[in-house]
């Protein structure tokens, strides 16, 4: 019997509460609340940090904060060419909010391009002073990509996601059961994939997909490499499959239903929970990514990883940005793990593991 | 003789069907992960510059040859080192922050938010441990660094640009980052043990060690077997960490294996090309290859195990 990696949908996925008996002395209890409560404070403790870097401005980055530092006051003395270069502020936006249409000289002082433009010095302040205190969140906003490249994200993870598990319920509704000696052969060559670092095959995919399928720069590239299935899919789609009861195969059949019919009227239906945990246990992998979208997209379509680290650099001046950068990037995902995180816990007991 | 004679057909129409639903997956499947390790293997017999490169000689063996002698060998077993160095903490990482939350999760009953916690880390990138490094331990900006000498207990602030801070912080934020993932693997592993079993061994009056050595053990090998390759195969493939902690900006502590690959097909493009294509192939397979196997071995294993 080998279909038992995940056979009974009930088991794996109990919940961790209540399902071990013993009785664990309270003071032992107390202790091990204690030890995982300073762990789970630590755990948090890079989070954090990330959070406050976002608002420190680079050049203050060498003074510990604990808390979003009190914004500098902008000097009016401050030039406006370096202004615009060390906050990458967009000149041409300035103008366009301050009304200006002619040539600012960089080397002119806030000052000064207050009194030749005739604009009241607060406003000047006003619009370099939010710069001064979102810096890192202005810099990768102001381009106004920074939605494009997440929709970009979102795009390939739930196109992905869907496809990717039809096709992995495709591949488990045939194999489940392991009736035949090819479907064993299958299901081995998927299990392969885990020991397959995708590093050791890069350079010759990379070949493949722009020289044969020609896909450079296209989001089919990354959906392609992400739907090709895999250990975990094939376990989770096959093991469900193998669950259902004969019965119900079998009723349609005797109804002269083919297995396309069986497929889409019975597994289809109910397979929402090994989609579930499919999901989530690719969704991280597929937005954290930074391989393929490095590699197979232009950065103009990045996926938010990639395009992260484009606020680095070889002498990466603007610290704050990258952080917010990073920030943002994981923002979204978080949420969506907050949200989910039942599904999450179940998905990631049940998982990989049993198979 | 017409009932058997149905029943071929409908068996017959079944493996045909099968065979439809098996078809597209397996096809991308093949493609572009069993395809390209097949066709590595001829180009790795050649002297490929690049990906452009069209004027391409066979050189039999010589790429073997050459990764072993200077100047790729340097790069070679330099990055080799430092890889299996950071794969052997990390396998010290899957047990002390895995195993041990695992346990403790499990022996004091406890779930929900500190599960939810504890996995959280996974959903940063990679590419976010490498920044979170530089965040946190940097000379002169890292936070902790800053924070500890603001407490008087550092007195010389960490660097991670210095290879040996970069070897011990990385496992460290690795062990972190993935505490989660392990301890869901080893806590399923638990939790499949039948109640009966443990309570006898109460009933017996076996000791905790004797507990875990005897009864838990056992019974989560199969999760230890995963974690093994999971942890094997992730850390000699360790990429967007290193690519994080500024591999391509000159940081020579970031330069592990997967980079060294890296630069060897794509170089040209971040200004850093070393050694030729057909080179980089040579280096992947001689490493990985064997990885795969004992990879594969372990699957076998565990599967063994299992049933």
């Amino acid at each position: 019997m080998t279909d038992t990696a995940l056979s009974s949908p009930s088991e794996p996925f109990r919940p961790v509460r209540g399902t071990q008996s013993g009785r664990l002395g309270r003071p032992a209890r107390v202790f091990i609340a204690t030890f995982l409560i300073i762990y789970t404070f630590v755990t948090l403790v890079p989070f954090y940090f990330l959070f406050v870097r976002s608002f420190v401005p680079t050049k203050d980055s060498t003074r510990l904060h604990l808390w979003i530092p009190k914004p500098e006051e902008i000097s009016m003395d401050s030039q406006f060419g370096n202004l615009a270069t060390f906050y990458k502020i967009d000149v041409s936006h300035f103008k366009r909010e301050m009304g200006i249409t002619g040539y600012i000289n960089s080397s002119l002082t806030l000052k000064e391009v207050a009194t030749d433009f005739n604009l009241p010095e607060d406003k000047v302040k006003a619009y370099y002073q939010s710069y001064i205190t979102y810096n890192g969140i202005y810099s990768i906003f102001a381009a106004g990509k920074f939605f494009n490249h997440i929709f970009g994200t979102v795009f390939v993870a739930v196109v992905s996601i869907v496809i990717g598990g039809f096709l992995g319920l495709a591949t488990g509704s045939a194999l489940a059961g392991f009736r035949k000696r090819w479907h064993l052969w299958v299901y081995y060559l998927y299990l392969l994939q885990i020991s397959i670092a995708p590093i050791m095959i890069i350079l010759p995919t990379y070949l493949i997909m722009t020289r044969v399928l020609n896909l450079y720069d296209s989001y089919l590239a990354l959906i392609l490499l992400y739907i090709k299935g895999g250990a975990l899919s094939t376990m989770v789609f096959t093991t469900y499959a193998a669950s259902i009861p004969k019965d119900l195969r079998e009723s349609v059949e005797i109804d002269g239903g083919s297995f396309p019919t069986y497929f889409f009227r019975v597994l289809l239906p109910l397979a929402r929970t090994p989609f579930a945990v499919y999901a989530s246990i690719s969704l991280p992998v597929i937005w954290n990514d930074l391989l393929y979208g490095f590699l197979f997209l232009s950065p103009e379509k990045f996926t938010v990883i990639p395009m992260v680290t484009q606020y680095t650099g070889t002498f990466a001046t603007n610290l704050q940005a990258t952080y917010s950068g990073l920030l943002f990037a994981t923002l979204p995902l978080l949420a969506v793990y907050l949200v989910f995180q039942r599904l999450f816990m179940r998905a990631a007991l049940a998982g990989a593991v049993k198979g | 003789m017409s009932a058997p004679k149905k029943l071929l057909t409908t068996e017959r129409k079944r493996t045909l069907w099968e065979v439809v639903f098996v078809a597209p997956q397996l096809i991308l499947y093949v493609g572009l992960t069993i395809v390209p390790l097949l066709i590595s293997i001829p180009i790795v017999l050649t002297n490929r510059a690049n990906f452009t490169d069209l004027t391409v000689d066979a050189v039999g063996l010589s790429n073997f040859v050459n990764i072993f002698q200077f100047p790729l060998s340097d790069i070679f077993f330099s990055a080799l080192a430092r890889t299996v160095l950071l794969t052997f903490l990390n396998y010290v990482t899957v047990f002390a922050f895995g195993l041990t939350l695992a346990l403790l999760l499990f022996e004091g009953k406890f779930g929900g938010l500190f599960f939810t916690i504890i996995y959280l880390p996974y959903m940063l990138s990679g590419f976010g441990v490498g920044i979170l490094l530089i965040m946190l331990f940097s000379r002169d900006q890292g936070s902790l660094n800053l924070l500890f000498m603001e407490m008087g207990v550092l007195k010389t602030p960490f660097d991670i640009k210095d290879p040996s801070i970069t070897a011990v912080a990385l496992p460290l934020v690795l062990g972190w980052r993935y505490a989660g993932f392990n301890m869901a693997l080893f806590l399923s592993g638990l939790l499949s043990i039948p109640i009966e079993t443990i309570e006898a061994s109460r009933v017996d009056g076996a000791s905790y060690l004797q507990r875990l050595r005897y009864v838990y053990l056992p019974q989560i090998v199969p999760s230890i077997i995963i974690a093994t390759i999971f942890c094997l195969i992730g850390s000699f493939g360790v990429f967007d960490e290193a690519v994080g902690l500024g591999a391509f900006y000159g940081n020579p502590a970031a330069e592990f294996f997967a980079i060294s690959v890296f630069k060897m097909g794509f170089g040209t493009a971040i200004g850093q090309q070393i050694g030729t294509l057909a080179e980089g192939m040579t280096m992947a397979l001689v490493v990985f290859v064997p990885l795969t196997l004992m990879a594969a071995y372990l699957v076998r294993l565990q599967k063994r195990l299992q049933y």
